[in-house]
């Protein structure tokens, strides 16, 4: 798969699409002092190949969890948990993920910070610096390869975070709340970024956040989740066409839908 | 990185001409410029002022209370005799030189591996938390005798003395680096599937390095120590062979004066561990500043 291919595919074709991520029954419980917690609850969710799933929850609503699971960075309890058709049972290392803290490492230069995916697995090659620096320039970061992570502000670093998870252009990307620590402008910038690479990429993304217009923006489907114990309340399907600008964000039917969403969380009385 | 100067908001004074933005600026820059200039040699003074303040109060307590030249010499006279030893003193310097440097190198050798063990291992760190703990409750020097006994009049006796006064900050600052890696970045490895190894290398020591030059610049300074003790329990050269003689023969002038040459000694081999530090961590040095203040 090349970066410069666009996917033409839609919100309608890709409904029938092979199946990239996919939780049954899947339950969590964590043993505490106070006894067993349930993280997760029977949940069930599915994400197709190149579909973008926002998952909007309160916080403590097992979503991080979630994802963790997914990548096989934590141990699930009861259920199934599937990627690219393969059961989940140790760490994933075909998946990009991205967190809400950039977790960039201070001593590495940005652009050795994107290498580092490549020095982890196997000597890296001319055409991997190339890469890593074709990426950074694609999020506005040409001319601060050479910049240590002390040097960027903080939605630099959380755009070469992005960058290190798309190096070897993983089929699945996992995002872990990965605005939150951005300011409102650097946020809303990053999720037109965003939803651009992934387009080129024709990635499928699980994308965990509790902003209810970042998960409305950025999805193909958002799915709601309520905490204690963490479940799935419910599943909307996004229409908006694509690619979408930030003018969506006062269309009175995106509006309408972020309401939803909101009340569905118990924010605002329904 | 420096600010140009504090944030300051310029008040416009009611009833005077407005001076232009670019004269404001000038003044802004001129200003910091002037407070700079002193903030530098003011320190130095400072420090040089203090030293003299306990000169001073040195000399006086000496002359008002007439003590005798072999209880406490005033400080002209230890420093002549530090001057007119010089040659004898940088001769016993290098036996002592020799110790601290081998004993801090097997130490650094020796203990960073065992840190990074104790933090990469649970059962290890069971094994050898409790024997860390004991060995410093234990006054290490009182093994000096025993040393010599084993180890006769070599350098040998001095060299396990440094390692044994010395080991415990490198150990424990290491573990500490080791153990700050973030869980996310730990993960992050998991999902890019890294060997122990090369998490060790790339994420869990370059990581610890900040921690591990703090233990350093603790051990070093307790190398001389070392050293020091190792020397005057038994040996025939040295700066802590020198001070036992010295005092021995109620030349308490020559103790004084072995004493500013150790002190001398530990000074600049610290600064060359801060040195090492600011020099091998260009990232860290924002937040630790430039050597040599």
């Amino acid at each position: 798969m090349s970066l410069l291919v666009t996917e033409p595919d839609t919100a309608v074709s890709r409904s029938s699409s092979p199946v990239a991520i996919e939780t049954r029954d899947l339950s969590q419980v964590f043993l505490t002092k106070q006894g067993p917690v349930h993280a997760l609850e029977r949940v069930d969710l599915t994400v197709r190949r190149g579909e973008f799933v926002s998952v909007v929850g309160p916080s403590g609503c097992g979503k991080s969890t979630l994802l963790r699971i997914v990548a096989g960075l934590e141990r699930h309890t009861f259920g199934e948990v599937e990627v690219d058709g393969a059961p989940v049972s140790k760490p994933r290392t075909d998946v990009g993920i991205v967190f809400q803290r950039d977790a960039l490492l201070d001593w590495r230069t940005a652009l050795e910070n994107v290498l580092l995916q490549v020095d982890m697995r196997r000597k890296r090659t001319r055409a991997d610096v190339e890469r890593a620096r074709e990426l950074l320039a694609s999020v506005g970061l040409q001319g601060f390869e050479d910049a240590l992570p002390g040097q960027l502000s903080g939605g630099m670093r959380q755009r070469v975070s992005i960058c290190r998870a798309l190096i070897l252009e993983p089929d699945v990307l996992l995002m872990d709340e990965p605005m939150s620590a951005l300011d409102a402008l650097t946020r809303e910038q990053l999720m037109v970024d965003l939803q651009e690479m992934v387009a080129r990429n024709g990635m499928s993304v699980l994308f965990i956040t509790h902003s209810i217009p970042e998960a409305v923006f950025l999805g193909d489907r958002v799915v709601v989740m309520g905490a204690r114990p963490g479940r799935l309340i419910e599943e909307i399907v996004v229409p908006f066409e694509r690619p979408r600008s930030l003018r969506l964000l006062a269309d009175p039917e995106f509006n309408d839908m972020a309401t939803r969403i909101r009340s569905l969380l118990g924010e605002i009385p329904a | 990185m420096t600010a140009v100067s504090e944030e300051r908001p310029i008040a416009a004074v009611p009833g005077k001409v407005r001076p232009s933005r670019e004269a404001v600026i000038a003044k802004l820059i001129s200003d910091d410029r002037r407070r700079r200039r002193l903030a530098g040699p003011r320190s130095v003074g400072m420090i040089v002022l203090s030293i003299v303040g306990v000169l001073v109060v040195w000399w006086l307590v000496v002359v008002v209370f007439q003590i005798p030249r072999f209880v406490l010499p005033n400080p002209v006279e230890v420093l002549q005799q530090f001057v007119g030893s010089i040659p004898l003193l940088a001769e016993e310097a290098v036996p002592t030189l020799q110790e601290v440097l081998i004993g801090f190198a097997i130490t650094v050798a020796v203990f960073v591996p065992v840190g990074v063990l104790i933090a990469s291992s649970r059962v290890f760190e069971g094994f050898v938390n409790p024997l860390l703990v004991i060995s410093q409750s234990t006054p290490m020097i009182a093994f000096a005798p025993l040393l010599i006994t084993a180890f006769g009049y070599s350098i040998v006796p001095k060299v396990v003395m440094v390692v044994l006064i010395a080991f415990f900050p490198v150990v424990v600052n290491t573990v500490v680096g080791i153990k700050s890696v973030s869980q996310d970045v730990v993960d992050l490895g998991r999902s890019m599937g890294a060997s122990n190894a090369k998490m060790l290398l790339k994420v869990r020591l370059p990581a610890a390095l900040p921690s591990i030059f703090a233990g350093l610049r603790v051990a070093i300074t307790l190398s001389v120590i070392g050293a020091v003790v190792g020397e005057y329990a038994g040996a025939d050269a040295g700066l802590g062979r020198l001070i036992v003689v010295a005092s021995g023969r109620l030349n308490t002038p020559l103790v004084f004066a072995t004493v500013i040459a150790l002190a001398i000694i530990g000074l600049v081999l610290y600064k060359l561990v801060e040195l090492a530090e600011w020099a091998s961590l260009p990232w860290h040095r924002d937040k630790r500043g430039r050597p040599g203040r």
